[in-house]
């Protein structure tokens, strides 16, 4: 064994990693997604957690999709997911209650307008309860059609449709909170 | 996620009140059905003077139902009840008018003469 000559070892140099160049690669591509999305900024700031007068939960939302249908409800929640951001909403249409989950920077959605302010500030981020029939606040279509009809008077401009063609929630406790 | 033994409302004005799902039609190894699928139903409750009895046994096409329907752009939409409107073989409505707000797949399916009927489409 003792002539047996001593090995090299070759100890290879570290490859330098990308990581300092790059530290959140998904977040980078999160931003420019967004940005291509929405790039005035203006829907990133209505539900922007940094935004003290964002919309959120309990506030009464109008959403127009490029179709030109609307949807109104209450906002039960806000899924906060960069680009993918989400939120629910709930209504009772026709006296079925019905809830929808809309993409906010989807490019079919023309435009989300704040109807109502929640009353007063809920203390839970996610209003799930609303869904009890006990708490349901039925239509908001009266809400929402007050809300377009002093919009247009503001604004000058015809009073377009909010889709609901007849108001007839019976469990109408809208005012009640 | 309609299964046999589920009940489901009747969103027409055909007489019956109230269904149950027997059997799913063109499904011989799936477990549920969602919305736009045709039922076999039992009537469980009907109106009285109407063409439509108790423990008749009709075809139904699902246009609501609790379970979440996914749409192919992101959105979601879930209603508080599961519902179905009464139809013959061809897939025309039993009744005259259609009560609440359906899906929208349901025009895609052929079934316009109930999307025409319905008060709210969503």
């Amino acid at each position: 064994m003792a002539d047996q000559e001593k090995r090299e070892i070759t100890v290879h140099p570290q490859i330098p990693s990308s990581f300092s160049k790059c530290p959140e690669p998904l977040k980078v591509i999160d931003t420019a997604e967004q940005y291509k999305l929405d790039p005035t900024g203006a829907r990133s700031r209505l539900f922007s957690r940094a935004n003290p007068e964002r919309a959120g939960a309990g506030d009464i939302l109008l959403v127009t999709f490029r179709t030109g249908e609307p949807f109104s409800g209450v906002c039960l929640s806000v899924r906060h997911r960069g680009p993918s951001t989400s939120i629910l909403l709930r209504n009772t249409v026709t006296r079925v209650g019905t809830e929808m989950l809309v993409k906010v920077f989807s490019p079919l959605v023309q435009s989300i307008e704040v109807a109502q302010r929640a009353v007063k500030r809920p203390r839970r981020a996610r209003l799930f309860y609303l869904r009890k029939p006990e708490k349901d606040m039925g239509s908001v279509q009266k809400i929402v059609d007050g809300y377009v009809r002093q919009r247009a008077s503001l604004v000058g401009g015809k009073t377009q449709s909010t889709g609901g063609k007849q108001t007839q929630g019976k469990r109408g406790k809208a005012s009640k909170r | 996620m309609i299964q046999p033994q589920s009940h489901l409302n009747v969103a027409d004005n055909s007489g019956a009140r109230e269904l149950m799902c027997i059997r799913i039609i063109g499904a011989s190894n799936r477990r549920y059905a969602h919305i736009g699928d045709i039922i076999v139903a039992v009537i469980k409750e009907a109106l009285p003077n109407t063409p439509l009895e108790r423990s008749e046994v009709i075809r139904a096409v699902i246009v609501r139902t609790c379970k979440e329907l996914k749409r192919d752009n992101g959105m979601i939409i879930r209603y508080d009840d599961n519902a179905a409107v009464v139809i013959d073989q061809e897939g025309n409505p039993k009744g005259t008018r259609v009560f609440g707000a359906i899906a929208r797949e349901l025009r895609q399916l052929n079934f316009t003469k109930i999307v025409s009927l319905a008060p709210e489409v969503l």
